[in-house]
């Protein structure tokens, strides 16, 4: 494989893993270091790659591994897929939407169950197909389309639940 | 395909990466165009989608962050060098070797390494990271250190006698950094570091700490034992030669 250029590389990246760090750890210092983590890996490790358009799920694919044992290690982890609950669909509606700022964005995004926060984070930061998303997480692609589908309606329910968004300006639907 | 399912598909849907070339994707396009309930759906959708994705773009760049990255760099890997270059290497590796013989060179200083190493942790710092564990009771943090297999540490006594906070693990170029701090004085920090002296080989046991000032935050950095010890704080290097084991 062609050496690929770590500078470009740290620049085309760091904020989409640093903001994909962020929603798995919730932390943003530990964030920082899963990132930071996350390069280093690829500095020690990256050659063994062999086909370069790899390196984007190469490196998604690295920091969810790293959070998974970081979190492993401390004895955290805790799988909450079991008994999901019975989401009624959400409707958000366009003034509301307009309202959205990154702060509340943020917190709804982070109050999301990690199953299916970090799907849905990798759908909006647009760096990664499904079928590239199923491969960093290591799921089956209908699972990624179904956690992104429901964490949806999670965070639109979050968003609708709200107070700072304007209460009349919310419609639930269903 | 019915109307759930193409909700379903489209949900996942991202323009940007190129989904609409799959076939999937398109035949749920094209149900959503020829149905009106499915074609307001999914404009609302869309809206809401980039509503959220502009959010998260925006999230600020925390402070240091690409610095850090770049600077901890692997040296990048060289290519199949000619032939000449491993003759005239072998010829340099000849010359130091009778040059280190003929005692023309002094040890190396910990310079490059112990620097990143301050810089790195001082704007970790920086970023007011929580702690992985609260306490105000050393021994407390000493038996959650050893509880996950993290290094012990040798607290200095001028260090150990403020009230410590609490502690965390962080990383330098692979290796656990054992974080502990401490409240001084009119709400100023003391932060610990400890790595293997793996990380930072330079660094040899008795040599004088090697100080060094980033942005205001001073840090004196020791080897002991195994461990390498730095403290850091803001503040001038008085200050902060109080609470160094020799002080």
């Amino acid at each position: 494989m062609a050496t690929l250029d770590f500078e470009k590389l740290v620049e085309d990246f760091y904020m989409p893993l640093y903001r994909f760090a962020l929603s798995l750890s919730r932390r943003e210092s530990d964030a920082a270091d899963l990132t930071q983590q996350t390069f280093f890996l690829w500095a020690s490790k990256g050659h063994q790659l062999r086909d370069a358009s790899k390196v984007k799920t190469w490196l998604f694919t690295s920091l969810y591994r790293e959070f998974l044992g970081r979190k492993r290690q401390q004895d955290r982890y805790v799988e909450a897929e079991n008994n999901p609950e019975a989401i009624a669909a959400q409707v958000v509606s366009a003034s509301v939407v307009d309202q959205l700022d990154g702060d509340i964005v943020q917190r709804a995004l982070l109050d999301l169950e990690e199953i299916y926060r970090a799907p849905l984070t990798l759908f909006y930061l647009r760096q990664l197909s499904y079928k590239e998303i199923a491969e960093t997480l290591e799921i089956p692609i209908g699972t990624v389309m179904s956690r992104i589908s429901r964490a949806k309606e999670q965070l639109r329910r979050a968003l609708a639940d709200d107070p700072r968004l304007t209460p009349n300006e919310k419609e639930t639907s269903r | 395909m019915n109307a759930a399912e193409v909700r379903l598909i489209l949900q996942s849907f991202q323009p940007e990466v190129g989904d609409e070339n799959d076939p999937q994707f398109a035949e749920a396009l094209r149900a959503a165009a020829n149905d009106p309930a499915l074609a307001r759906w999914w404009s609302e959708e869309q809206a809401f989608d980039r509503a959220i994705a502009a959010q998260l773009a925006a999230l600020p760049e925390p402070f240091g962050l690409k610095t850090r990255i770049l600077a901890q760099q692997a040296a990048p890997a060289r290519r199949f060098p000619a032939r000449w270059i491993f003759g005239f290497a072998s010829a340099v590796a000849v010359l130091l070797l009778l040059a280190f013989g003929a005692g023309l060179f002094r040890p190396a200083p910990a310079t490059n390494l112990t620097a990143d190493y301050a810089r790195e942790m001082t704007s970790f710092i920086r970023l007011s990271p929580q702690l992985d564990m609260k306490s105000n009771d050393l021994g407390e943090i000493k038996t959650w250190l050893a509880k996950n297999n993290l290094q012990p540490l040798s607290v200095p006594d001028r260090l150990a006698a403020l009230q410590p906070l609490g502690c965390r693990v962080l990383s330098f170029r692979g290796q656990d950094v054992t974080l502990v701090c401490f409240a001084r004085e009119r709400n100023r920090l003391a932060h610990l570091f400890v790595v293997d002296r793996a990380a930072l080989p330079q660094m040899t046991p008795g040599g004088k700490p090697v100080f060094a000032n980033n942005h205001g935050w001073m840090t004196a950095t020791w080897a002991e034992g195994d461990r390498v010890y730095m403290i850091t704080m803001q503040g001038g290097r008085a200050a902060l030669e109080q609470y160094l084991p020799s002080a």
